[in-house]
């Protein structure tokens, strides 16, 4: 298997080809077979390589999978090779499982679409993308997988192409991410002008050999950085996630919230000899991460789609994670990504089986009580929730505080600035308890608010459904205590490999006093019981009156948040109008006025023949006067 | 009297085909008077007269003739041979058109023939005088020619316009040959260059002489500003003969400038007299194209393209040299094939002469008769220059001559005007294909002859746009045999 | 076949005079003829493609024949890594177009085959012609048959448009053939030979100030070709009015006959120049590309948007050649490749909808993807390409000309790698308005679905946007050896004229020479009686001498 590693992401390429080709005219059974299959044998696969690589490679170090050579054109040389190395196997496994459990959950969720072949065509596409964007073993192939993936969100954000929104928002994610991909670019090409590589290993080998120009290395941490923001959704490049809602559910649990948003967070880790050699840029990511990781959750608060709730509460915990990577707890960034992966699939799966119970309602406002309804649904979405809002001993706790704790002990930042990350990642945790379970108490508590056919209509998932929401919350449960209980931190042990030693560059885990780290365990714990106490006291009872209590005591605030700040009406005003009307001057003015420049040298022309036809009289008279003018004209100045 | 001192030996041979023409006309004329009946047979009798002609020219040997004023020589072959072919594509032309405006007369081929032998004189004169002779000879025939469609008003009055203008011009040939007598006791070319030789270039007497004789031959050429005659002259001509009219005249006329100039050197360069050559050659250039684009006659808008050519050819006449000799009879050539061709389509379209043939008239054409409008294309893109056609050759070939010798301005100039040249060009193919004939549009009557004489024109126009190398072996040999 | 080049060369021109003995009425028999002739004609290009050596650097399967021997003008042809690709496309597009307008012609279809056939001779022609002057014939031979397809199959406003194509180009050109000239006699007096094969001017000392203005004489023409802004405003005109068919040709393959002259002519004859000038196209180019695709997001109608964006493609194209780096340029002669694909997929979509609508106002359309979704996979694939996602072509070009313009000119890059974003937002607007939301318009509730014969015409050019997208290098690789070549040339020639005071010298009597009125008699002579060159023989380097 580690020789065929290309297989992994070419069986889900097949069951896109199969299903994109044939999927209408065989039907629902062939298509459901092709997708699961695909998935599943992507899965299992990727499962064989893992192990035959720790097998194979105990200590850790990469294998390169060489397929071929890709470009070679002057000093342009890249090969299309897969790798397998500590990181990569982490995520590999978290996208191929979660990515076939969230197959077997749209068999059931897409059952009455049509469509049905296309879009498990786009998933198995998305499958095989999001595979080479992990595998790939340089910068070029990761930005194959990077823009493919780009690609298939748009197809499926846009799926319901009939509508006027979706396929807008589609583009607005596209063009957004392309933003992001002009910094990518860049920096590979400046990695290719100065390193003349750009394959990870070479990279970060040159990098960590030392004497390349800090501002370079810094410009390069940078532009990833920019493209990081347009795929992880954060400041300023967060605004397509939310819109990104308009996408089927299960789309919104695996690309918007597992998978695809996080691979920003990965190539930061999968960069860090870079970035750690260049602490200004780090600096930048932890601010941004921890900025987009309050903001977000601030806007969570009064949102009432179920689902847009959920996507804020995403860009939100994409924040963190950045918080992590930027402050050097790079581990903790991948721990949260992972628990991440578990608890907020499981929440979007879970929206998605009540949107399906309420058959399509997404409005938190027509829901509640529905707990007794759909009982397995409400169960596991609470254990999501309370992973998420940092209870322990449940997954989220575990991850946020070690990332909290590692900004507040960074040894390398100076000290208010690691208060400063500190307390925004703080607040931001108590806004995320809160929200959450604002949206648990309106949707599963109170009384039902919907119409009657849609209560005479509820009904709890079909298996499909139900069952992977159960593993996710198991994973959500357990996974974190597994992956990382503090001092016996698997994953840290397990990703040290992929951390070079890098003379005078931060180590990657630096000790936090045990006082500190127990005290700070401690903080969130409270913060996260806060926030908790803070929604019950708000919507347990009172429900949805308390927003409107809340809208009338600070109805600016309320504005503000149920508006998102007016951010998309600030980039509409400030950039696209403006860019849009500059373009209609080109066209209606230089393009018109180039023309008419030409246009007039041409009249110009015409005119003088006109002019000239004047002395064409037809009189010989003045034939003959025009000739003896001529001569004399001669006469004179020649003679 | 005596007439050994010019009855030298080979002088019949000298003066072949000029006898053959000359007889070969009284015959034309005879013919029309006796048999009326077998009017339909003038024209090919006409052919067979010019091609007997041509192939007199092969008997030529060549030298000095008459007392030293008559010179046969290979350029006088080639240029001999260019009167002819257009002779004979007008002759094709003019059967159909006469047939249908009902004057076919033997006089017309007749007066074609002494035309040609007018021209033939000019471009071996060795002595002023002859070339004057010439030169009255070709205008009395062009005088009749063009105002032979008697009764219609238009070619009355070019015809009395051309005669009119015609004799003013005369004078002035005549009255710079008279100084040019003076100055050099002599009317002979071999005399200018003993004299020239040695001559002060500063004497303006000797400039005078040379802007009268440039500009009297200037009206000939039509090159601006003595082309007022031009476009109301070729409206209201026959079209055949307008196409003849707007060639080969001009061919004999240049041949002639080539002798004189060459039999002034160098004190054509000294006295600066070549910059009157230019700023003909430069007003002719932007005048020609610039009015071309105001013209919807289309026979008028040759005529303003032709001043245009004339313009072209005198950049290579800048500088005396075997290579523009050669560029110059190359585009003498090539113009007569595309031009006469150009004229020819037009000749064939039936409407009443006194009319403007306009571009409206040719709407659709290329669709309507596909040979004729292709022909017509073609003889389009020849006149604007574009390959694969003998336009581009000939074109190239004086920008060549001129960057040669280091006239890049002018070349540039030129250039610029061929810029706007493409415009009104492309504009007659624009109404062959992309406009819809209307109800007024008129039908083109072409007979088996007219058919023939565009073939032949087209045939040539792709034989020296494809494969020249014959041609500028003869042009190029017969130039530097004129100029050693 | 060592003549293959010819075959290919002669055969459309060939079928067209056949063409033109059928019977008017016999309208299917013409168009199939045209097809079968344009396909055999793609066949026998892949005999150039069979023939032609990898890891030569010159010209190969050379042909030459004296044409013109007074002035050393030859029948001469020959094919390197540099034009190899673009003769394939040419063959390629051909049988695309009169396969994708079977049925959309149907005024004088005669005259159509022929206009095409003789077109794609002439555009073979510029392509494998190794004789200065007979490229500029087959480079103004390429004008009449577009003019006429422009001007008579064309939309409302042709004639415009035809006429202003025609008249940009040919100001241009003319200027170029001063040019051409000029440099050959330059040539003549600096070696004694007169000669138009390039090789041979490869060598062609010049005095900077002569460099300069042959530089901006043929740089001018090439220019507006390209189109280059701001030369650029004949084309939208250009590409609205033309027939499916003739945008396809047009923006396919003749824009690209303007980027090819800059790296076979411009480079290598006027190094210094290109020296020094390189900022001015550059900076042009770049504005080209953000220029064009601005515009292009705001237009109302369908082909002028794609028409804009060829703008912004081809601004890249000159980036690449401009910047002198291997990467860069082996990216824009691939790129040229890529834009002919993609583009004319994209035009060819245009029309197959144009065709059942008569309509190319986005504002008409709508939802076409629930009645039409072969065509809309089929356009979305071809804007992908176009706008360069990895895996398609269109990426591969992109990328090595901005990686290889970034070692060189990295400010004018970043600039011009903003035209990626761009790309996208016009793009993507395209394909929203045409095929998604829901459909507002009822005529399109029930548009008839793609044709068989259009989506014949469109799957070779997918396959081939994959082909180049995945394996890249069968292309770069054959045309490696030539832009190193042309590259050295390049650099030689620059430091030629720079350090060498000898050659200084000469070029300095040279120019006298030029200047004078009546040049030496010696120089004359050989001008007349030295007959052309001997052909050049594939192993000569580039005719370095």
């Amino acid at each position: 298997m580690l020789n065929t590693l290309w297989l992994i992401p070419l069986l889900p390429f097949a069951g896109f080809l199969l299903n994109g080709l044939f999927g209408k005219r065989l039907g629902k059974g062939f298509v459901t077979a092709v997708a699961l299959l695909a998935s599943l044998g992507a899965a299992v696969a990727g499962t064989i390589a893992v192990v035959q690589y720790h097998a194979a490679y105990p200590t850790g170090e990469r294998h390169v999978n060489l397929v071929y050579n890709w470009i070679s054109s002057g000093s342009v040389r890249a090969d299309l090779a897969f790798q397998l190395d500590p990181l990569s196997v982490v995520m590999l496994m978290v996208v191929t499982w979660v990515g076939f459990l969230i197959h077997l959950y749209s068999v059931g969720y897409m059952a009455h679409e049509h469509g049905y072949g296309r879009y498990f065509a786009y998933l198995n596409l998305f499958l095989s993308e999001m595979l080479v964007l992990i595998l790939g073993s340089s910068y070029l192939i990761m930005f194959i997988g990077w823009e493919g993936v780009g690609l298939c969100s748009y197809l499926l954000i846009g799926f319901y192409y009939e509508t006027d929104y979706a396929p807008a928002a589609g583009k607005k994610a596209f063009v957004v991410n392309r933003i992001g991909d002009f910094g990518f670019l860049i920096a590979m090409f400046l990695m290719f002008a100065y390193f003349g590589s750009v394959d990870f290993a070479k990279v970060s080998q040159i990098a960590a050999a030392g004497g390349i120009e800090h501002g370079l290395l810094t410009a390069i941490c940078l532009l990833l950085f920019l493209g990081a923001c347009g795929k992880s959704a954060q400041i300023p490049l967060y605004v397509w996630l939310p819109d990104a809602m308009a996408g089927p559910t299960p789309v919104s649990a695996l690309i918007h919230a597992a998978t695809m948003v996080t691979a920003g967070v990965y190539m930061v880790v999968r960069s860090n000899a870079l970035y750690r050699l260049a602490p200004g840029a780090m600096m930048v990511v932890a601010l941004i991460g921890a900025l987009t990781a309050l903001f977000a959750a601030t806007i969570g608060i009064r949102q009432w789609d179920i689902k847009k709730v959920l996507a804020y509460s995403t860009v939100s915990q994409l924040g963190f994670m950045f918080i992590g990577v930027g402050v050097g707890a790079f581990t903790a960034g991948v721990f949260h990504l992972v628990t991440h992966a578990f608890f907020k699939a499981c929440l979007f799966l879970g929206s998605g089986s009540v949107i399906h119970a309420m058959s399509g309602e997404q409005d938190m406002r027509k829901m509640g009580g529905l707990k007794s309804k759909i009982p397995i649904t409400y169960w596991t979405f609470l254990i999501a929730t309370i992973a998420i809002s940092g209870i322990p001993p449940l997954a989220g706790f575990f991850s946020k505080d070690e990332i909290l704790a590692s900004a507040l002990a960074n040894p390398y930042f100076p000290q208010w600035f690691n208060a400063v990350i500190w307390t925004l990642g703080t607040l931001a945790a108590f806004c995320t308890a809160f929200y959450m379970f604002r949206l648990v108490y309106l949707t599963f508590f109170g009384s039902f608010r919907g119409t009657h056919e849609q209560e005479h209509h509820l009904h709890e998932s079909p298996w499909t459904m139900t069952l992977p929401l159960i593993v996710l919350a198991t994973l959500s449960a357990i996974g974190g205590a597994i992956l990382g209980w503090p001092h016996r931190h698997f994953l840290a042990a397990w990703l040290h490999p992929i951390f070079p030693e890098i003379a005078g560059a931060p180590e990657v885990q630096y000790e936090i006093s045990p006082n500190l780290e127990y005290g700070l365990m401690f903080v969130s714990t409270a913060i996260a019981v806060l926030g908790i106490w803070a929604a019950y006291s708000r919507f347990y009872k009172r429900g949805l009156v308390a927003d409107e209590q809340f809208a009338q005591k600070m109805p600016a605030v309320a504005n503000g948040m149920e508006n998102k700040w007016y951010v998309d009406e600030l980039y509409g005003a400030t950039i696209v109008r403006p860019l849009e009307g500059f373009s209609r001057f080109l066209w209606r003015g230089i393009d018109a006025l180039i023309d008419g420049l030409l246009a007039l040298l041409g009249y110009v022309v015409a005119a003088i023949g006109d002019l000239l036809r004047f002395f064409q009289t037809g009189n010989v008279r003045n034939y003959a006067l025009m000739f003896f003018l001529g001569v004399i004209v001669f006469v004179w100045v020649l003679a | 009297m005596n007439l050994n001192p010019l009855l030298e030996n080979g002088w019949l041979n000298a003066i072949l085909p000029e006898l053959v023409l000359c007889i070969g006309g009284i015959v034309l004329i005879l013919w029309d008077a006796f048999a009326p009946k077998l009017r339909g047979a003038t024209a090919p009798l006409a052919v067979i007269v010019f091609l007997a002609a041509g192939w007199s020219e092969r008997l030529l040997v060549g030298g000095n003739f008459f007392g030293g004023t008559y010179q046969i020589s290979a350029i006088t072959i080639i240029f001999d041979y260019t009167f002819l072919l257009a002779a004979i594509l007008a002759t094709l032309f003019a059967r159909a058109y006469l047939a249908r405006e009902r004057f076919e007369r033997g006089e017309f081929y007749a007066l074609l023939m002494w035309g040609t032998v007018g021209m033939m004189m000019m471009a071996k004169g060795l002595d002023l005088l002859v070339i004057v002779l010439g030169l009255e000879l070709l205008s009395i025939c062009i005088f009749i020619l063009v105002g032979f469609h008697r009764r219609i008003a238009v070619s009355n009055e070019a015809s009395l316009k051309y005669f009119l203008m015609g004799a003013f011009a005369t004078g002035f040939v005549l009255y710079g040959t008279a100084l040019f007598y003076g100055a050099t006791g002599s009317t002979n070319l071999a005399a200018f260059s003993r004299y020239f030789a040695t001559a002060d270039a500063s004497n303006p007497l000797l400039t005078i002489a040379f802007i009268l004789l440039m500009s009297g031959l200037g009206f000939k050429l039509a090159v601006a500003p003595f082309h007022g005659w031009a476009p109301d002259v070729y409206q209201g001509a026959p079209s055949p003969i307008a196409g003849w009219l707007s060639t080969a005249p001009k061919a004999a006329t240049l041949i002639a400038l080539v002798r004189i100039f060459s039999s002034m050197t160098p004190v054509m360069q000294q006295a600066s007299w070549m910059k009157m050559v230019a700023a003909l050659s430069i007003l002719s250039m932007i005048i020609g194209n610039a009015v071309a684009i105001a013209q919807r006659d289309l026979k008028r808008m040759l005529a303003y393209s032709g001043i245009a050519h004339v313009g072209y050819m005198l950049i290579a006449l800048l500088s005396l040299r075997d290579e523009s000799v050669a560029a110059i009879s190359i585009y003498v050539i090539t113009y007569a094939l595309m031009n006469i061709g150009a004229f020819g389509v037009i000749s064939m379209l039936a409407k009443n002469q006194n009319d403007p043939q306009t571009l409206d008239d040719i709407a659709g054409l290329g669709f309507r008769r596909p040979f004729y409008g292709l022909a017509l294309t073609i003889c389009m893109f020849s006149l604007s220059g574009l390959p694969p056609t003998a336009g581009f050759i000939a074109k190239f070939y004086i920008f060549k001559t001129a960057v040669d010798s280091g006239h890049l301005t002018i070349a540039f100039i030129g250039i610029l005007t061929s810029i706007v040249s493409v415009y009104y060009y492309l504009r007659v193919v624009y109404f062959l294909y992309m406009k819809e004939a209307d109800a007024t549009a008129h039908a083109i009557d072409p007979d088996i002859f007219g058919t023939g004489a565009l073939l032949i024109s087209l045939i040539g126009i792709f034989a020296i746009g494809l494969f020249p190398t014959p041609l500028f072996n003869a042009a190029g040999a017969a130039a530097r045999a004129l100029l050693p | 076949m060592n003549n293959i080049l010819s075959i290919t060369l002669w055969l459309p021109i060939a079928a067209a005079v056949i063409v033109a003995f059928f019977p008017k009425t016999a309208a299917n028999a013409i168009k199939g003829f045209g097809l079968l002739a344009a396909l055999a004609t793609f066949v026998a290009s892949l005999g150039i493609l069979n023939g032609f050596k990898e890891g030569v650097a010159g010209f190969q399967l050379v042909e030459s024949l004296n044409w013109i021997p007074q002035w050393g003008i030859h029948y001469a042809l020959g094919v390197d890594g540099i034009s190899l690709w673009l003769i394939l496309l040419t063959t390629l597009l051909t049988p695309v177009v009169f396969l994708s307008s079977w049925n959309s012609i149907h005024k004088h279809p005669k005259e159509y085959v022929i206009a095409f056939l003789i077109m794609e001779a002439a555009m073979i022609g510029v392509f494998v012609a190794t004789d200065l002057l007979l490229f500029y014939v087959f480079f103004e031979l390429t004008l009449l048959p577009m003019y006429l397809v422009i001007g008579v199959w064309g939309g409302a406003n042709r004639i415009y448009a035809a006429i202003k194509f025609f008249l940009f180009t040919i100001a241009g050109s003319l200027l170029m053939l001063l040019g051409i000239i000029y440099l050959a006699f330059a040539h003549l007096h600096d070696t004694g030979v007169i000669t138009f094969t390039i090789t041979e001017l490869y060598g062609t000392l010049l005095t900077s100030h002569a460099q300069t203005l042959l530089f901006f004489a043929f740089a001018l023409a090439f220019a507006i070709k390209v189109p280059l802004f701001p030369l650029h405003t004949w084309l939208p005109d250009a590409h609205v009015e033309a027939p499916t068919g003739g945008s396809i040709i047009l923006a396919g393959v003749m824009l690209k006959m303007g980027t090819y002259g800059f790296l076979r002519f411009v480079l290598p004859f006027f190094p210094d120049a290109t020296a020094k000038y390189a900022g001015l196209l550059i900076a042009l180019a770049v504005i080209g590309i953000v220029y064009g695709a601005l515009v292009a997001w705001v237009q109302p109608d369908m082909k002028k948007l794609v028409a804009y964006s060829s703008v912004s493609h081809l601004g890249f194209c000159v980036l690449g050649i401009f910047a002198l780096n291997q990467t860069s340029i082996e990216g824009s002669i691939l790129q040229m490749v890529n834009h002919g694909l993609s583009t004319g997929a994209l035009f060819l979509c245009v029309g197959v909808i144009y065709e059942r609508r008569h309509t190319r106002l986005l504002a008409d359309y709508g939802g076409l993807a629930k009645t039409m979704p072969v065509y809309a996979t089929f356009f979305i694939i071809a804007m992908l390409s176009s706008v360069g996602l990895p895996g398609l072509n269109g990426f591969i070009g992109e990328f090595l000309i901005l990686a290889g313009s970034f070692q060189t000119h990295p400010r004018w890059t970043i600039v011009a790698a903003t035209g990626v974003i761009l790309a996208a937002i016009y793009l993507l607007w395209l394909i929203q308005r045409v095929f998604f939301g829901p459909i507002t318009n009822e005529e399109n509730r029930n548009v008839k679905e793609i044709a068989w014969n259009e989506i014949v015409a469109l799957v070779p050019l997918v396959i081939l946007m994959v082909w180049i997208g995945v394996r890249p290098n069968t292309f770069l690789r054959k045309m490696t050896p030539s832009v190193q070549q042309l590259l050295q040339v390049v650099e030689k020639q620059g430091r030629g004229t720079r350090d060498e005071t000898p050659a200084t010298a000469r070029n300095l009597s040279t120019a006298r020479s030029l200047g004078a009125k009546s040049p030496s008699p010696s120089a004359l002579v050989v001008a007349t009686s030295v007959p052309g060159p001997s052909p050049l023989a594939p192993a000569s380097p580039g005719g370095v001498r």
